[in-house]
């Protein structure tokens, strides 16, 4: 005699998402590129593109086109890229006098910071030649032979 | 307080109007991007910095600004150069806390809402997705898609767009000659969202396809709320339908312009009239070869009900 058969269980419903009850897949910027990363599509870091000959030229050529200029030096490093944004108008939700205002607070931040860049690299100078006051003093040195004595001047001083 | 609604998808995928549409629910509150979970302490996240000191994009200074113009919103009420400037000092004096403690301050402090947020930079790796959901182990996600012609086509045509996919590493180099490929990317974000949201609960998360949002917006809408469990009723997706009310739809102040795509910030308002759906065949028009979708985007394509 056969067991019964137990209650079916109430299956749940499948989500109506196909695509996520797949196994994973493989990634298609590990198999389009070589030397990519297992990962998959992954940001490619100035080192990379500099390294790269042909994504270098890639590089070049695309940052040109963003600028719009063509005979644009090409950049040599992140700050570079940050330095060579093409010039264009930044609107904002800030007003004229908002703005006037702050770049008088700039203004005034860069002439602090100017000068306290200026004073902290003298300061740095005068380092160089501090002596630590727990420095055990110097070694006396020898007392130099007594030079001969030079013959006196005849020249009688001007009146 | 209810942990977060995130948007995951690629980029150019109607993530801004989708996560500022929904975010104007009278529950939920839509967010800039504020690209948190992409580092681990704040200090990293203010500086840029990756632990080992490589930047993390030439263009981090303005990827800070959605956090900069949220804390600006949130304990000023307003979003000026002086706001921002007290967001920087807020961020700052919290250099030594982790991401997630961080988020979660700014989760509580608008709670009973629920914060609404998509930063596509959180797909450039699983790393960032782990310390999303390690903070947030209740957050709930939309896996918004887009056809794969539309939306490469979109990138390419965006202005630095191409510099973009670059840089995001979305080239072909299995030619003699390397090619820019905007599928790469929309193939293997997807595979990285899938593969997320796999080992989650299935009612953490729903597929919404955005070109039917924007051809049915009120089924859609209605569908999101159904799902979130929170009401569904005419003045509730009247709200959602009026992205530009949102306090983060427009340019910023001058020093934190952004947080979101520059045309959307632009005109943010619904526009009238619909999307049309492209087709998967055909030879793709950025490629030199004059090649076809790959046979696995093709694939997954369909998966996502496109054709």
């Amino acid at each position: 005699m056969s067991e019964p058969a137990a209650p079916k269980k109430k299956r749940r419903a499948k989500p109506v998402e196909a695509a996520r009850a797949k196994p994973r897949r493989a990634l298609l910027g590990s198999e389009l590129n070589p030397a990519g990363a297992a990962e998959g599509v992954a940001p490619i870091s100035l080192k990379d593109a500099v390294a790269d000959p042909a994504l270098r030229k890639m590089g070049v050529e695309l940052w040109r086109q963003m600028r719009g200029t063509p005979e644009a030096p090409p950049p040599t490093s992140v700050e570079d890229l940050w330095k060579q944004l093409p010039n264009a108008r930044l609107n904002s939700s800030s007003t004229a006098d908002e703005i006037n205002r702050y770049r008088e607070r700039l203004g005034f931040r860069a002439t602090m910071l100017e000068a306290l860049l200026e004073e902290t690299l003298h300061e740095l100078d005068l380092l160089a030649h501090a002596v630590p006051a727990d420095e055990p003093p110097p070694e006396p040195e020898p007392e130099p032979a007594p030079e001969p004595e030079k013959p006196k001047s005849r020249k009688k001083k001007a009146a | 307080m209810l942990d977060p609604l995130f948007i995951l998808a690629p980029p150019r995928s109607f993530t801004s109007l989708v996560c500022a549409c929904v975010g104007q629910h009278p529950e939920l509150l839509g967010l800039p991007e504020l690209n948190l979970f992409q580092a681990d302490k704040m200090e990293d996240f203010w500086s840029g910095r990756e632990p080992d000191g490589q930047l993390r994009s030439p263009f981090w200074a303005v990827m800070r600004h959605g956090m900069l113009r949220t804390v600006a919103q949130f304990y000023s009420g307003e979003q000026t150069i002086q706001s921002v400037n007290m967001a920087e000092r807020w961020i700052k004096t919290r250099r030594d806390r982790s991401s997630g403690e961080v988020y979660r301050e700014l989760a509580e402090h608008v709670a009973p809402l629920r914060i609404v947020e998509k930063s596509p930079g959180y797909l450039r790796g699983r790393v960032n997705l782990d310390r999303l959901i390690a903070t947030f182990p209740n957050a709930r996600f939309i896996h918004l898609l887009r056809h794969p012609r539309g939306q490469c086509e979109s990138l390419m045509n965006a202005k630095g767009g191409p510099a973009l996919l670059f840089m995001l590493g979305s080239v072909d180099r299995s030619g003699e000659d390397p090619v820019l490929d905007p599928q790469i990317l929309w193939h293997d974000a997807n595979v990285r969202i899938l593969d997320f949201l796999e080992d989650l609960p299935p009612e953490r998360s729903i597929q919404v396809r955005g070109e039917a949002f924007l051809n049915d917006m009120d089924a859609t809408l209605a569908r999101i709320c159904d799902w979130l469990g929170i009401r569904g009723d005419a003045q509730a997706i009247e709200a959602m339908k009026h992205p530009e009310d949102s306090p983060f739809s427009h340019v910023g102040p001058i020093n934190a312009r952004l947080g979101n795509d520059i045309n959307f910030l632009n005109a943010p308002a619904l526009r009238p009239g619909g999307v049309t759906v492209p087709t998967l065949a055909g030879p793709l028009d950025w490629r030199p070869d004059g090649a076809s979708f790959h046979p696995r985007v093709a694939e997954m394509a369909r998966e996502f009900g496109y054709e």
